[in-house]
């Protein structure tokens, strides 16, 4: 009896996420139906919370005609991925040390981090362009790369730090003791145990420099390394208000990170306390 | 992490592998290189495109790299392009911005080029004017295009009434064509240049200008656009649409008037179902309309000035001009080209064509940008009721003082 | 190196040798900092001296190719008498305010809710996600798309409730554009604050629960006097992070109403953004940018005094 009163507030629970969780995305919703409306139903006096007639027109004209977007997914990911993996590789081990090490001015190194992460990003617009112009990188994914991971990392510094310290002390210096260096005890026996941590940020990263529209904008004016948001963007101003092509190329970029996103959200939020209990 | 590191360490070498091979190719053969920006999307860059591999054919020691910016970053690109000391060779540029790109020295003066070539005396005065900083040539111009009222010609029929050609024709048609969720009038009084560019008709046609603002000709002008606000004859709306928006109203039937240019022709042609219309904006003090359209520009910059200026010449040459300006949906700047059968054959075409003579160009000095944005504040001022159409226009023209030649 | 033995020879051997060995572990800590320090300065130190330099200066887009003149502070005393400067730090601050309050407090209330195990949680925790995950120009332009006056689904939904009876422009109202911004920035905050307060919540010892639900502490009394205080550190840190990105937060403002109605949902940022790139006052964007930054090293000296206070405990 006890038990199948658990089981049914159990599913209780579940009809409670569901209903907020289809309030919450209903503007998602909005943009997928928007996009296989024809333009008479999206314009229609009452609007239609269903269709009343579907059509793949939008996704037809641009995505089976115009093949090009394939090209600016790509680049967005190799800009994303490339971003998140330098910010990690600088990152995880500068965290570490604010967390865990013996530094001087640690309280000064976390507020320059604070500050840094206050620079508008269009503050670093004017001065990235020429700083990338003399080092001849301008359309080049180094310059984009390296734009993101500037202004991710002290982020990503600032959110692991507490990962780090709760970890519990005395593992590395165990390790330490049984002659292991600083860092070796660091790389074999912290990072793998601060995993959910850099998922974490890591995906934090790797959707900054995804959605980033302002470097790609300034630093790029070669299509081949051209990403998805300034096509999206171009897109904006050449169609207007012509919400149902805009929702179906909108539609298709979001797709793809939703898949990948339920296929790891285990690690990026589940794992992290199995992570820390090991 | 190990994984992921030599995974970076392979990409990192990768791309720079890729980018030194790029600079190394740069360097071959003694060919020249121009490269070329420009925001023509769509069917225009095809016709571009075809035009640039036509020259390439011909001109096999010339490699050209067009590449297509947003025409809202375009300008925001150049500048920064001149800061950096990265500029291309060839600029096509939004002709209001011509003047200002002149003054700040990203254009390289062709004046003496124009003079030998001796064909701008074919160009009509609008286009032509804003090529021209303190007397000398910046440029030459691309394609034009004028504003002019469209209007559904069974919307108006049902309604019983014709074409407005006066301002207060336009307020009763208006008022008359507005039922249910239909609009009876649209513009774009959106806080961008188009705003300006939409509003600035009206201006000159109560015999008003940017140089004597502070009188009862620009009041009159936008009081007329608050009345048909006012009056629910216009949305307010129009204060968030841009012009591609006001055609999108139009193409669904949700406004039966709208102002709107040329380059709309190509795609309320593809609208089977609808039936449309178009004829002069309608008249107050006189009749007037506004100039828009691109130049061909060659920066300051550039290495091979000779080379882009050939260039632009086989541009202008009429077959390949007239490709061009079909796919964009442009009038030719010329008025020997603009007697061409397509332009002169098609009603509604005419109707642009005929603009021409008398449509202005926002010639207003370096300073423009900086005055146009005061008045796209005076706009949204008086149309959101916020501030009454004296008192804006008087502390516009104030603001705008510093900025206009004397 | 010579000077400092030297030194040390005439001390007592056994402290020196515990000195250099302490010395040499600080040393190598680091190292630990250096990669990501060097990266830091090299592409940090550039940009910021460079805006700072010109906002001595009067670089405009006039004579960007030319040479400008040192105008002392001049820029700071134009930006800081400007009434739109005035209005736009007003509208930052109501916009932060706003968007902080909410995106955490629900933000919280979704982390305790998903903090539960009942079927079907990890797709749905996911897909809230999803909000976030979004480019803001397709959000801004959804959003834009929904606040519309004609046809807009808000004004459907309001009339609908009869909450309204006529439709508002949103968007171009100057009482509702800033607040229609707010909204769409508290949507694509939820998720954010959800999901760092998740990591935080599920980081928690059980025991400290169980030991409270032997005490028979109720699940409120657990919230107040075990959740929170536990949880100090990440709020704590959510809420700077909160605040300083809610700051920057220029995109939506750009696509949703560029602004306006005059000026009415202009934020610093922005306020930066149209100086340096629709006027093209280069010098007088990278000043309100300087102040903006100011205004938050200011928030960030509270922080840190709240982080020092926490780790002397």
């Amino acid at each position: 009896m006890n038990s199948l009163l658990k089981v049914n507030q159990k599913y209780f629970t579940t009809v409670i996420a569901v209903i907020s969780t289809i309030i919450f995305l209903f503007p998602v919703y909005w943009m997928v139906t928007t996009s296989i409306k024809p333009m008479s139903g999206i314009l229609a006096t009452t609007p239609q919370l269903i269709p009343h007639e579907i059509q793949f027109q939008a996704y037809v004209k641009n995505f089976i005609q115009d093949t090009e977007i394939l090209r600016f997914f790509l680049n967005s990911v190799i800009i994303a991925a490339g971003s998140m993996i330098l910010t990690l590789l600088f990152a995880s081990p500068f965290s570490y040390a604010l967390a865990r090490l013996d530094l001087r001015g640690k309280g000064w190194i976390i507020g320059f981090m604070l500050v840094v992460q206050m620079l508008p990003n269009i503050m670093l617009a004017l001065p990235f362009f020429i700083l990338f112009s003399k080092l001849h990188l301008l359309n080049n994914f180094i310059s984009l790369i390296i734009a993101n991971a500037t202004l991710s990392m002290p982020f990503a510094i600032l959110v692991l730090r507490p990962f780090f310290m709760s970890i519990p002390k005395g593992l590395e210096e165990a390790a330490v003791i049984d002659g292991c260096s600083r860092f070796t005890a660091f790389w074999k026996i912290i990072l793998p145990l601060a995993k959910p941590g850099l998922l974490t940020v890591g995906s934090f990263c790797f959707l900054h420099a995804w959605g980033d529209l302002l470097f790609a904008l300034i630093l790029t004016t070669d299509k081949s390394i051209r990403p998805l948001t300034v096509h999206l963007y171009t897109f904006v101003g050449q169609y207007g208000t012509d919400w149902n092509s805009l929702m179906a190329v909108a539609t298709v970029c979001v797709i793809p990170i939703i898949i990948i996103f339920i296929a790891f959200q285990k690690h990026i939020v589940g794992g992290l306390a199995s992570g820390s209990v090991k | 992490m190990a994984k992921k590191l030599s995974g970076f360490l392979i990409f990192l070498s990768l791309v720079l592998i890729l980018s030194s091979c790029e600079s190394a190719e740069g360097k071959q053969d003694g060919k020249i290189k121009l490269t070329w920006w420009d925001y023509y999307g769509s069917e225009a860059a095809v016709a571009m495109n075809n035009a640039i591999k036509t020259y390439e054919k011909a001109h096999p020691n010339v490699e050209i790299e067009r590449i297509e910016v947003p025409f809202g970053e375009l300008k925001k690109k150049i500048l920064l392009g001149a800061a950096g000391g990265e500029l291309p060779d060839i600029l096509i540029i939004d002709n209001p911005d011509h003047q200002m790109l002149a003054e700040a020295g990203i254009l390289a003066d062709l004046t003496k080029k124009v003079k030998v070539w001796g064909q701008e005396k074919n160009y009509f005065e609008g286009p032509l004017s804003s090529t021209v900083y303190k007397g000398k040539n910046y440029g030459i111009p691309l394609g034009s295009n004028n504003l002019a009222l469209f209007y559904n010609e069974d919307l108006l029929k049902e309604a019983g009434i014709k074409p407005p050609k006066t301002w207060d024709e336009l307020k009763s048609a208006s008022e008359k064509l507005t039922h249910d969720d239909v609009y009876g009038m649209a513009v774009s009084a959106v806080s961008q240049e188009e705003g300006t560019f939409q509003f600035l008709p009206f201006v000159w046609q109560a015999g008003s200008d940017l140089k004597h603002f502070n009188n009862k000709g620009s009041i009159d002008a936008i009081s007329l656009w608050k009345q048909l606000i006012d009056n629910q004859s216009m949305s307010k709306g129009v204060l968030t649409q841009t012009q591609q928006d006001v055609a999108l109203q139009f193409i669904n039937g949700k406004t039966a008037m709208m102002v709107n240019g040329t380059w709309q022709i190509p795609v309320l042609e593809k609208e089977k179902k609808l039936k449309w219309n178009v004829v002069g904006l309608p008249g107050y003090k006189k009749n007037s309309t506004i100039l828009g359209g691109e130049n061909y520009a060659i920066t300051s910059t550039s290495k091979h000035k000779e080379a882009a200026w050939n260039v632009l010449l086989f541009m202008q040459e009429k077959e390949n001009a007239k490709k061009i300006l079909i796919q964009k949906g442009n009038l030719p700047p010329r008025k020997d080209y603009i007697q061409d059968d397509y332009w002169q054959k098609d009603p509604r075409l005419k109707v642009f064509a005929n603009s021409m003579e008398f449509a202005k160009a926002r010639a207003y000095g370096a300073y423009y940008p900086s005055i146009s944005k005061e008045i796209q504040k005076m706009m949204q001022e008086v149309l959101t009721g916020s501030m009454p159409a004296g008192q804006a226009v008087k502390q516009a023209s104030q603001k705008i003082k510093p900025y206009i030649p004397q | 190196m010579n000077i400092e033995t030297d030194i040390s020879l005439q001390r007592n051997i056994t402290m020196e040798s515990r000195k250099k060995a302490k010395r040499k572990k600080v040393l190598g800590n680091y190292l630990f900092i250096l990669p990501g320090g060097i990266f830091l300065l090299l592409f940090l130190v550039f940009p910021i001296g460079y805006n700072l330099k010109i906002t001595f200066e009067d670089l405009t887009a006039l004579n960007i190719l030319k040479d400008q003149s040192f105008v002392g502070l001049e820029n700071y005393a134009t930006v800081l008498k400007d009434k739109i400067f005035l209005l736009s730090l007003k509208n930052s601050v109501i916009f932060t305010g706003l968007c902080i309050f909410f995106q955490f407090t629900i933000g919280f209330a979704f982390a305790l809710f998903f903090n539960k195990k009942f079927p079907g949680r990890n797709v749905m925790r996911a897909l809230i996600l999803i909000a976030w995950m979004i480019p803001l120009v397709i959000t801004g332009t959804l959003f834009k798309w929904m606040f519309a006056g004609d046809h807009g689904i808000i004004n459907h939904l309001f009339m609908w409730l009869g909450l309204i009876d006529q439709p508002i422009h949103w968007l171009i109202n100057d009482h509702t554009s800033l607040y229609s911004t707010i909204i769409a920035n508290i949507w694509i905050g939820i998720p954010f604050n959800m999901i760092i307060l998740l990591a935080g919540l599920q980081s928690l010892p059980e025991e400290t629960y169980e030991a409270a639900k032997v005490d028979g502490a109720g699940k409120v009394r657990q919230f107040f006097s075990i959740t929170l205080p536990l949880m100090k550190p990440t709020i704590l840190t959510l809420l700077v992070l909160g605040i300083i990105y809610t700051f920057k937060v220029f995109d939506i403002i750009l696509i949703m109403t560029g602004g306006g109605p005059v000026n009415s949902s202009t934020v610093l940022p922005f306020y930066s953004y149209e100086m340096a790139f629709t006027n093209y006052n280069f010098s007088l964007g990278a000043t309100v940018n300087t102040i903006m930054l100011g205004l938050l090293i200011l928030v960030a000296l509270v922080y840190l005094w709240l982080v020092r206070k926490e780790e002397n405990v």
